[in-house]
């Protein structure tokens, strides 16, 4: 099987994660930041260490503002519902993927905050720049939006937006689940505020973590509360981070395999992981460009334009049937919505869906060679 | 050599500064003592040698602390 729906999940994760979580079940599995036995207080290490290289990975200075969170969802929820939670304005893209289009349009349906929704021009920074200009106001609160669409590719000029919302003094988050570990985030460089990331997908660690990233963590409140392993005797939750926004036991296990996660990607790169998913992708796009019966909605993989994904549709089928028929020939794809409305509403699919291929860091040529055999036998019929 | 419990507030910041500390040269190792740290995580850096310039050091890395003990 070849399987193309990395921007789902990475998969395979390189064996140093799968052995990182074995390793601290087996050795020190004991609730880190909780007792004093050496157990304990290795496992505690485990997820310092953890911390430290997520911090590190985002050119964030303070690793105590690195926060685990069970997945990207969580960290973009916490960050939403914390700037928004005295009510104003929220900024999202029209490419913006369910984990802010949901948060945000419950906000404005309770009446307790409103939202506005600025238009990416794929291939025109400039124009995506003046729409994000021209949405923030003096209520806005918050601007958010995803760094790549996880439908189409389509990346957004997010250091530009960053500057923007420095300079207008409105906080900024950015959604990396399609772009962390894939390209390089420097959260000082580019003067982003807050970035949400999942753990296992380019950062290749296992599901279930999450990472929230913290400049301004001043501005943020508990989605959940509880045991911290600090101040017990204190009814009023830690205000200092990561304590105030981890309560409850961790998920130490995933944080290993985290930790293992990021150092692989360090070793190798996030520019060299980004060039050879793009080539890898863009290949695969060539092959299709002029198929008869296939129809590439995706703009061509390419640094700064595009993320490694390949998103189309075959003639006379709706995209979950076409990511069947791929699954039939022995490659895994996403088919249907992608939890994505805004963006298939955007581009005309509400009808249809759509049936994405997306590239990860283990992904090779042949995988590209097959995926486009397997695609051309569905436009001509051949399954 | 004299001991010193420095006291903070979160394992996450014992950790820090244990490392902060070591990477200058100086013996220290996180412990938990609820004695020593009722109010707050329970964990403290020991550390050997100059109090004050650890002190300094653990100020200058932004390490939240909520008490010191001599051993």
């Amino acid at each position: 099987m070849v399987y193309l729906d990395n921007a789902a999940t990475t998969f395979p994760k390189p064996a140093a994660v799968t052995e990182g979580v074995l390793r601290a079940m087996r050795l020190f599995g004991a609730n880190p930041g909780r007792s004093g036995h050496r157990l304990s207080l290795a496992a505690a290490r485990e997820v310092y260490r953890c911390r430290e290289l997520a911090a590190e990975s985002f050119g964030l200075a303070q690793p105590e503002n690195a926060v685990f969170t069970k997945n990207c969802t969580e960290a973009l929820n916490i960050v939403i519902q914390s700037l928004l939670a005295e009510g104003g304005e929220c900024v999202v893209s029209d490419l913006e993927h369910n984990a802010v289009y949901r948060p945000v349009w419950e906000l404005a349906r309770g009446g307790r905050a409103a939202y506005r929704v600025a238009q990416v021009v794929p291939g025109e920074p400039e124009r995506t720049l003046e729409n994000f200009g021209a949405a923030v106001g003096a209520e806005t609160r918050l601007v958010v939006c995803t760094g790549a669409s996880n439908v189409f590719g389509v990346k957004l000029p997010v250091a530009c937006i960053a500057a923007m919302c420095r300079e207008r003094g409105v906080p900024f988050l950015l959604d990396a689940a399609q772009t962390a570990g894939a390209e390089v985030i420097d959260m000082e460089r580019d003067g982003v505020d807050f970035v949400a990331a999942p753990g296992h997908k380019g950062l290749m660690g296992p599901m279930g973590t999450g990472l929230l990233l913290a400049r301004r963590p001043e501005l943020l409140r508990p989605l959940l509360y509880g045991g911290t392993g600090s101040a017990s005797l204190e009814p009023e939750q830690p205000r200092a981070l990561p304590d105030m926004l981890e309560a409850g036991t961790l998920d130490l296990p995933g944080i290993a395999g985290l930790a293992q996660g990021l150092a692989w990607v360090r070793a190798r790169g996030e520019k060299n992981i980004e060039a050879r998913e793009l080539s890898l992708s863009a290949s695969l796009w060539d092959a299709l460009s002029r198929v008869e019966g296939v129809r590439l909605l995706s703009p061509r993989p390419e640094r700064g334009i595009a993320a490694p994904m390949v998103t189309l549709l075959v003639s006379g089928m709706t995209g979950e049937a076409a990511a069947a028929g791929l699954d039939a020939l022995g490659v895994a794809a996403r088919g249907g919505y992608h939890c994505a409305a805004l963006a298939h509403r955007k581009y005309g699919t509400l009808g249809t869906g759509a049936c994405r291929l997306s590239f990860g860091p283990l992904n090779t040529p042949e995988d590209a060679e097959k995926a486009a055999w397997a695609v051309k036998k569905l436009a001509a019929g051949q399954y | 050599m004299e001991e010193t419990y420095f006291l903070t507030s979160s394992i996450t910041y014992a950790m820090r500064g244990e490392e902060l500390l070591r990477n200058s040269g100086f013996r220290a190792h996180v412990v938990r003592d609820r004695e020593l740290n009722p109010h707050g995580c329970g964990y403290a850096i020991c550390v050997r040698g100059d109090r004050r310039a650890a002190e300094a050091l653990l100020v200058s890395g932004h390490i939240r602390t909520v008490g010191v003990r001599e051993a």
